[in-house]
This record gives C-alpha cells, structure tokens and sequence, in this order.
C-alpha cells in the first residue's frame, strides 16, 4: 500500500526554539534558592503541599495595597487624600483573610496577630509621609529579551522626597515580610540583585532609572512595643547604578541559560550554595533529598 | 516609547517578505494595511492568518505609532497566545535589524491573551471592587465547588429535568447521581451566562423556569460568599466593569505622573468563529468608541465550539452587528488562499462543505464566500485523498497500521510525528481509539495520546493512590459504606494495586501502616496533619516512586497528581481532622469529598495526561488525537478513522433551543437543532481534512461506506458512494 506514496519523501521539520517568560522572584531568586526546589515546583509543576506559607507574604502585600488604593480614594467610601484607620485596616486584613480562607488557606492565631500588628505601626509610622508620595503600586513590568521575556512586580512607585519640583524622581519600593538579613546572608545580595532588575524593567518603560529602590522590613516593626519612629534595620536603600544594574541582567540572563539547560536535560542539578536552613525545614522534597543529606541535613520521616 | 520610531507599511511588508521568502498575496496586504473602522478577516484553513495578524499588530506599533498597550490581541487558548507573542517579538527584532529607530517599541507590552485571562488581568490592574480578592477557579474546582456548596431542592431538581432533559443522557429521573444534577446545572447555567439571557423575564415565565433562575442566583451568592468566581462570571464581572467609570478610564486611558495608562485603541479577536454571545459583547464594547477598530480573524466553517458556549453565529453575523450597533460598515476580507494542502485536498474540501444542504441554509455560513484556491505544490505522483476499507474496524485499523509503519520505514515521512490519526474520541475504548492503538502497537508504533482517558490505568497512578488511601482510611471503612457501587471498585482496585506492590515494597508499606495506625490512635476531632499535602510527599520519598520519578512520562503523571488534590484541598480543607462522631476514623466530611467528589468527577469524566505547553508531538511518536486538539495544526498525512458516525443533536444543541426565547440579544440564528446538529458535525469534519498537506486518508468499513448523506456528515452530501467511486482505494 506504501507504494502509492513513493514518490514523496518528507523530512520532518524542526520546530522554532520557545520564548519563556521568566520572573525574578517565581523563577531567578527561586532557581537561586535552590535549583533542585525550583525543578520540583516550577518546572516538574508538582505542587506544594505548604501553601499556608503565603498567607503572610499575601496579607501584607494585600492590605498595603488596599491602604494605598485608599489614600488615593480608589475605594468605594473612603475619601481621597485620608490615611486609613485602624479599623479600616481591619476591615482590609478582613477582606484579604477571608478570600485566602476561601482557598483554605489558613494561619494561626499569633501569625495573624503579627501580621496585623506589623500593619498597623506600618500605616501610622510611614501612612503620613509615604501614602501621598505614591504614583502607582502593584506595577507589572516587563520587557523582551531576544531569547526570553524578563518580568516582575514591583511594589510600590513613588516620588522621591526632597527633589527638586520640576526634576521628577521616582523611587521604588519592595515589601518584605521579614527581618532584615544580615549583609553576609544569601537573601541580602538577591535583595539587592532584585531591585537593581526592577531598576533596569523600570528604565525600559520609562526611560530613566528610578533614584534609588526601598526596602522595607516589615517585620522590623513587629514586638512588644509599638516604635515610635522608624527603626533603623526597617529599610535598607540600595542605591541604582548603571554598572551594577548591568551586571544584574547578565547574571539574570545566565541563570536563565542555566534553567533552559536544565529543562531541556531534564535534569536539575543539586543547589551551588546550601540553602537557607529555613529553606529545606520546610520543603516537601526533604523526606529523601540526597543534597540535603549531604550538607547534613536529616530529616526524620514523620507519621503519618 | 520614545521618539517618532516609525516606517512605512511597504517598508514592514517588505521586511516580513524577504523573512519569509515569499511574497503575501494581495489580499493579505489589504487585510494587513487596511485602516481604521471594523475589519474582518475570513481566512480559510491554511491561508496564512497567523502571519496577517502578527504583521497588522506590528503595523499598528510600527507603523501607526499606536502605543502597544493600546493594543489587545486575543486569541483561543495559552498557547496560541504566547505563540502570537513570540512571532511579534521575533518578526520586531528581524525589523529594527533594519530599522534600528523601532527598538525603542517593546511589543511585550500589547495585552495578548485568552480574553479570560485579558478580563482578569486589567480587572485586577483596575482594582475593581466586585472582583478584589476573588479566587479565579479552573473548570475542575468550578464543579467540585458546586457539587460541595449546592444544595438542590426538589424544585430546582425538576427545572433541570424539565426543561433540559438532554443534559441526563438515559439516566432515568430516580437513578441520576449528584454528580449528574451538577454536571447539568454546570452545563445549563453557565450556557444561559454566556447566552446572555434575560433572567427577569425567564423569572416571569413562572414555574420551572422560575426554579431554574433562582438557582442561578443561589449560586452566584455562594459564590459571592465564598470570595471565588468562575470563567463565567469573569465575563460578567468585566462586562460591568466596561460600563462602570473604571471601565471607563480603562477604555479612555489615564496619566497618572509616573505613568501613562493609554487607551484602548485597537481590538484584534484572533478565532472569532468560537467566541459566544458574552464575549461577543464584550469586545463590541471594547470597541465602542469610534472608529469601532475591532478586527476580527476566523473561518465560520472551522467553528467547533458550540458544546462550550461557541455560537459561530457571532461572526457570520459580524457585519450585520458593526451596522446595528454603530452604523459602520465593516469591510471583510478573505483570505482564501490555501498554503496548506495538496490541490486535490483543497478540491475534496471545497466539494465536501458545500455538498449539503444544511450548509446552504440562510445564515449557516458567511454569505459570497468564495472558494479555496489551492497554492502549493505538493506533488503530483501520489494519491493526496485516498481511503482504506475493510470489513470490520480491526480490519481497517490494521491496514492503516501496516500503512503508517511502512511509510516510516521506506522514509516517505522521516518521523512519525508528520502523521496524525484524527478521531472525534481519542479514548482508548473499542468504539473509538481502541482498535487503531492496538494495531499500531502490535505494529511496534510508539504511540502519542495524552487524552486516551486513561490516567486512572497507569500503574504509578493506581500504587500512589492506593497507598494514599490505605493511610487516610486504613481497611477502607468509609469507602465500603459508599452508595455509589462505580466509586467503591474504582477505589478497590487503587487498593489492590497498591497491596500488590506492598509485598516487597517494605518500606513504603512500613511508613503506610504506622500511619494508618497513627491515625487510628487518635482522639475524636484532633488534628492529625495541617496539611495533608504533605503526606503525599512522604509517600513519593519511598520505592517505588522515588526510582518512577526519574522516569519522565511517570514523573509527569506523579506531579499531576499532586495538583489534582489541590481542587480538592481548596474546597474540602487541607487539614487532616479526626471525626467528632467516629472512633479512629478521619473526618467524615472530608472523606466523602474525597471520594464522591474527587473521585467521582474523575471516575465520570475520566483523566488525561498533562499536555506539553512546548511540544505539540514529542519525536519518535505516532499521535492520536480528538479533531478539537487538531485545531490549527497541520500534518504531512492525515488518517481519519471512525466515520460515518449518525447525526443527531446533542445536548448543547437542546440547550441553546430551550434557552433561546429568553435571550436578550438576538445575535443567534434561528436554525432547528437539527440543522445545527448537521452544521456542527460538518464542520468537525471539515477540520479534520483540512489538516492534511500530501496526503488524506479517510479509514472506513463497507458498512460505514454504505450511509448515505442524509444519514452521515463524514462522506459529503452524496453520502459514502460518492467516496467509494470518486476517491482512490488505497
Ligand atoms: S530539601 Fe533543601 S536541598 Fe533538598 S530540594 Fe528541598 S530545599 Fe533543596
């Protein structure tokens, strides 16, 4: 029957190579943290078994937005130009708990408490002199690079105080919902290496860089007494160079080749550097990961 | 953007040429440099759209100066979207190689997308009040929320038997399953959504009709109450916010000082022939400001959707509507052109679609449509449309199998991925995929058919979920007192599989029993696990799974796996809670979600396998696929088996009919559900040969061959004869 075809011979075509988004936090801080995490989650699509751990990160970013979107009199009631309340961050922390409750997504009694306290001395301490300074929040940016299209969040736009009127400077800020690292851990440098990435999203959009990037700890701001001003530790301001930001999206760009070399293997390598020990206390992968074993960390299985 | 970085449309078009190496026929350089007003874009199978859209885009940027975020491009699904980004971004790079003054233009900008995921995105940018801090949920979690929150009263129950009946298939009224009653309402409700239908006067009408709408309010307060939405109300939610001042702001554009949010100026609907009567709304409304820039691209005849809302109707009707709505005339174009297909192809298509009645109905396609004209060489010496009979489908599977090795093997294809078997069912069941799979096996074919349906028979699958249940309900005492009798064995056999494997997989069955007796130890109500999430972890850190994951096909189906229990942990709870009532027994709440609805959905519907973003056909593999999976791609030959199928109306077809007095906007047709059915039927077939570029070969038995044309779509209004003689036995 194969016959009738001889007279064609048609070689199969190869397919034109993909274009990936990828994203500093999901994807290059997170490959960075751990590789052999990152294939697990991000690449081999498992899903985490933990998704309690985003409450926190989710409140924050959540009710600040809102705190803004207030001040700027985007919501129904609230008008514009007035600092939120305490009730009124309440009533925010309320509406974001309960759209995460509805993904059963849960926290406990002290997580929550922290989390609201955290908010509140947020909103009274830097509410007055921030709120009115904001351009704009939740930015996505994004922008094409030949073999990969590079994006990311960033928190909040806002102008920089004590400019002169007339030269516009835009700073950016990042919401942490954490300590702030000491210099000589990993998280500092990505930190930095992120909002230098933010610097050079922000340039494409715009055309300038952004004066120099915030960030917040909020965390700094949790304990048994409220800080009357801001703690030192609260922010750490990271200065926008051309050379630094340059080397930024090179080393960007070569965790990208790394990823792209590792899904097209199909194999992930173990981490370069041992993670943070939060890290691994917490992943679904370390009943039996040989990495973790070998940088001694052994995890007992549990029952059930 | 900066500067005035601009060219002229001669300049992008020659550029795209000298790309391509071909030049683009006239009518595709009208369609790319047509200007403003509505624009549709009728482009038969194989007329190069894609290209024409990707380069009218690009004319808008480059050329226009239109801001790219003025821009939104919607398309079908995902994939098709980040596809269409990266042509945009790579034909932008080969221009400013050329024109260095558009690098300033970042193309990544234009908002690309599915129009759910367009709706979502500015929703969520524009802080719209009804949709902050909303859980989107996916079709899977949408139903298993229903079949959780639904509380169906008598009444509403027989609405939904009164006035859908087809949705039940034989099921008399006392035997159908809660599985059933959801999956109808899923159908129905979502149905009269995206119909657009006046639930005030459906509420006038009283009676069922009245039960019916109520229940639809039930559920979006539920939905409300719960803080989620589906793809459905998603539409809804957006189409308010069109008409709500930040809608407003949206569609004008705004300056804040750091930002400028520019307008809506262009809307490009990529498919059109699927899209509803929601959606059709919506991008009339995107476009309301003059000069009305909607650009619409389709083909009515490749329109397959209707079982999901799709009305086709919307863009047979599009002119008509640029007219009524704003007094415009829209320009169409066609592109008829087939860069595709063997010329006889093209000949055999042409006959097909208008060889029957149905088809030359008023309004049944886009009227003056010309022909497609064939545009390629594709050779000569071979037959391009050929069948293959035999008595019975086993024989005809077999012929095909030998065919397919043979052509391999004497390098007429290079690889068996150049080939494609369409079904209308690529389950691997004796009536559909079955007996081809098994003659291309036994010809040592490898196989590629991630919707065989059969998930639930991979051995991984059955060991991992058996040792899962065997720890969350040890001797399977919930699950023996389960009333649906398909759940239980389905649920005993993952059991089975897995004591099987227990024997030597000791250490797996030594964590299993500890935890089984773990949790048996427990008192009344504690909390045994915050997550139980994590003990599928633990389960995955032991042999055999530990080695299955190296294994990529398996290590796919384990991960799957994983995210199929997130539906479930969203709407069922992720902590492992005892019973309060039960001695040593888990939560009876949470067990019987697991297994009436996890399990339930999945013994009805059955699983697939995960397909590949990345790849369309892995390498090395002979795919097998449904006509709908095959929409949009092309393949050197082109089997098509399972012919000669009887035509009778479907649910959706029903659906539509009881639903359409009560439609507000009488964008639909008012065809009899039988001729929609034949409508339908002919256009799934009209896809499938389209496809094919050397070669088409249709697979039937003689008694399939025997229907005639009032009887079957497959073979053309003059029914299986005429392929008999007209079409070469192979
Ligand atoms: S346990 Fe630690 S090393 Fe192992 S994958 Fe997880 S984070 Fe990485």
């Amino acid at each position: 029957m194969w016959k009738n075809f001889s007279s064609i011979k048609l070689a199969a075509s190869t397919s034109a190579p993909v274009k990936r988004r990828y994203s500093i936090t999901a994807d290059i801080l997170a490959y960075e943290r751990c590789s052999l995490q990152y294939g697990l989650f991000a690449a081999r699509k498992y899903e985490p078994a933990l998704a309690v751990q985003i409450f926190y990160g989710t409140v924050i970013h959540q009710v600040l937005d809102r705190a803004h979107a207030h001040f700027h009199g985007d919501i129904e009631g609230k008008a514009k130009g007035s600092l939120p309340s305490n009730a009124d961050i309440d009533e925010y922390f309320n509406e974001v708990r309960n759209a995460l409750n509805s993904r059963q997504i849960r926290a406990s009694e002290a997580v929550r408490e922290q989390a609201l306290t955290v908010l509140k001395r947020f909103n009274a301490l830097e509410g007055p002199t921030l709120y009115p300074r904001v351009l704009d929040t939740e930015c996505r940016l994004q922008t094409d690079q030949q073999t990969y299209v590079l994006h990311g969040n960033v928190d909040v736009l806002a102008e920089t105080a004590g400019v002169p009127k007339g030269e516009k400077g835009v700073e950016i800020w990042d919401y942490k919902g954490t300590k702030r690292p000491s210099l000589a851990a990993p998280d500092y440098d990505q930190y930095v290496f992120q909002m230098q990435v933010y610097a050079e999203l922000y340039k494409r959009r715009t055309g300038t860089y952004p004066t120099r990037a915030i960030l917040y700890f909020l965390n700094e701001l949790s304990g048994d007494h409220e800080p009357k001003a801001r703690p030192t530790n609260a922010v750490l301001v990271v200065k926008i160079d051309q050379a630094e930001v340059a080397k930024a999206i090179a080393s960007f760009s070569a965790t990208v080749s790394q990823i792209e070399s590792c899904k097209s293997t199909q194999k992930w390598s173990d981490p370069k550097h041992p993670p943070p020990l939060e890290t691994c206390n917490a992943c679904d992968a370390r009943w039996n990961c040989e990495a973790a074993r070998k940088m001694k960390r052994t995890y007992k299985m549990l029952i059930p | 953007m900066k500067g005035n970085a601009s060219i002229t449309i001669d300049q992008l078009i020659a550029v795209a040429e000298a790309r391509n190496g071909y030049p683009l026929t006239p009518n595709q350089k009208q369609a790319i440099k047509h200007g403003d007003g509505p624009l549709a874009i009728v482009a038969g199978p194989g007329a190069g759209k894609t290209e024409v859209l990707v380069l009218r885009a690009l004319r808008l940027m480059c050329c226009d100066q239109v801001h790219p975020r003025s821009i939104i491009l919607t398309t079908f699904t995902e994939k098709a979207a980040r596809n269409l980004q990266d042509r945009i971004a790579n034909t932008h790079l080969a221009l400013t190689a050329k024109h260095q003054q558009l690098s300033s233009i970042d193309t990544s900008e234009a908002r690309i997308g599915t129009l759910h995921s367009i709706c979502n995105d500015v929703l969520q940018e524009y802080r719209f009040p009804a949709y902050q801090n909303v859980r989107l949920l996916d079709q899977a979690e949408a139903d298993l929320f229903k079949f959780r929150k639904l509380k169906l009263e008598d009444k509403h129950k027989d609405a939904l038997f009164g006035l859908f009946r087809a949705t039940f298939g034989n099921y008399p009224r006392n035997k159908i399953p809660k599985w059933g009653w959801v999956d109808s309402f899923a159908t129905t409700s979502s149905r009269a959504y995206e119909d657009l239908v006046d639930f005030g006067a459906m509420k006038a009408k009283g009676g069922h009709w009245l039960a019916f709408a109520e229940l639809c309010e039930v559920y979006e307060k539920l939905l409300s109450e719960e803080h989620s939405s589906d793809f459905t109300q998603l539409l809804r939610t957006f189409l308010a916010f069109l008409n709500s001042p930040k809608g407003a702001a949206f569609l004008k554009g705004e300056s804040t000082p750091s930002f400028e949010r520019p307008p809506v100026r262009h809307v490009l609907v990529d498919e059109y022939q699927d899209t509803n009567v929601i959606q059709e709304a919506i991008y009339l409304s995107l476009g309301r400001e003059a000069p009305h820039n909607v650009c619409i691209v389709g083909d009515d005849d490749q329109a397959l959707y209707r079982f999901r809302g799709g009305s086709v109707e919307c863009m047979v009707g599009f002119a008509d509507r640029c007219m009524s709505q704003w007094r415009q005339p829209c320009t169409t174009i066609y592109l008829s052109e087939n860069f595709r297909s063997h010329k006889d192809i093209v000949k055999f298509c042409n006959t097909f679609i208008r060889s029957f009645p149905a088809m030359q109905e008023k309004g049944a396609r886009i009227a003056g449509k010309p022909e497609l004209i064939s545009s390629v060489d594709r050779g000569s010496g071979h037959p391009a449309v050929s069948h293959c009979r035999g008595k019975t489908v086993a024989d005809c599977a077999s012929s095909f199998a030998t065919l397919v090795r043979d052509i391999k093997k004497h390098g007429v294809v290079e690889d068996y991925s150049q080939c494609v078997l369409l079904l209308h069912s690529a389950k691997e069941s004796p009536r559909n995929a079955g007996p081809f799979a098994d003659a291309l096996r036994s010809h040592n074919v490898p196989i590629y058919n991630p919707r065989s349906g059969s998930f639930l028979e991979a051995e991984e699958v059955r060991q991992f979920l058996g040792a899962f249940v065997s720890v969350v309900d040890p001797g399977l005492t919930v699950a023996s007192a389960l009333q649906s009798p398909t759940i239980l064995a389905e649920i005993q056999s993952w059991v089975g599989a897995y004591s099987q494997l227990a024997k030597s997989a000791t250490s797996l069955r030594s964590y299993v029993e500890k935890s089984a007796s773990a949790i048996q130890a427990k008192d009344k109500g504690d909390t045994v696990a915050p997550a139980f999430g994590s003990i599928l972890y633990r389960i995955l850190a032991h042999d055999p799974f530990v080695g299955y994951q190296q294994d990529f096909v398996r290590d796919q189906r384990l991960s799957k796996l994983t995210r199929w229990f997130e539906a479930f942990s969203a709407q069922y709870g992720r902590s492992l809670i005892m019973s309060k009532e039960e001695d040593s027994q888990l939560s009876g709440f949470w067990l019987n979600g697991l297994y009436y609805g996890l399990c339930g959905q999945a013994v009805r519907d059955g699983l697939n396998d995960d397909e590949d973003d990345e790849t369309i056909v892995p390498r090395g593999h002979f795919p097998i696929m449904t006509i709908h999976q095959a929409k949009g791609l092309e393949f050197d030959f082109v089997f098509v088996g399972n012919l000669g199928g009887t035509v009778s109306p479907g649910a959706s077809h029903e659906v539509e009919h009881s639903l359409r007095p009560f439609r507000s906007n009488g964008t639909r047709s008012n065809h009899t559900v039988d001729s929609l059915a034949w409508q339908d039927e002919i256009r799934l077939h009209y896809v499938a040969y389209s496809r094919a570029k050397y070669a088409l070969v249709l697979l039937a038995t003689e008694a399939q061959l025997r229907k005639k044309g009032s009887e079957t779509a497959s073979f053309g209004g003059n029914g299986g004869s005429w392929v008999k003689q007209d079409v070469q036995l192979l």
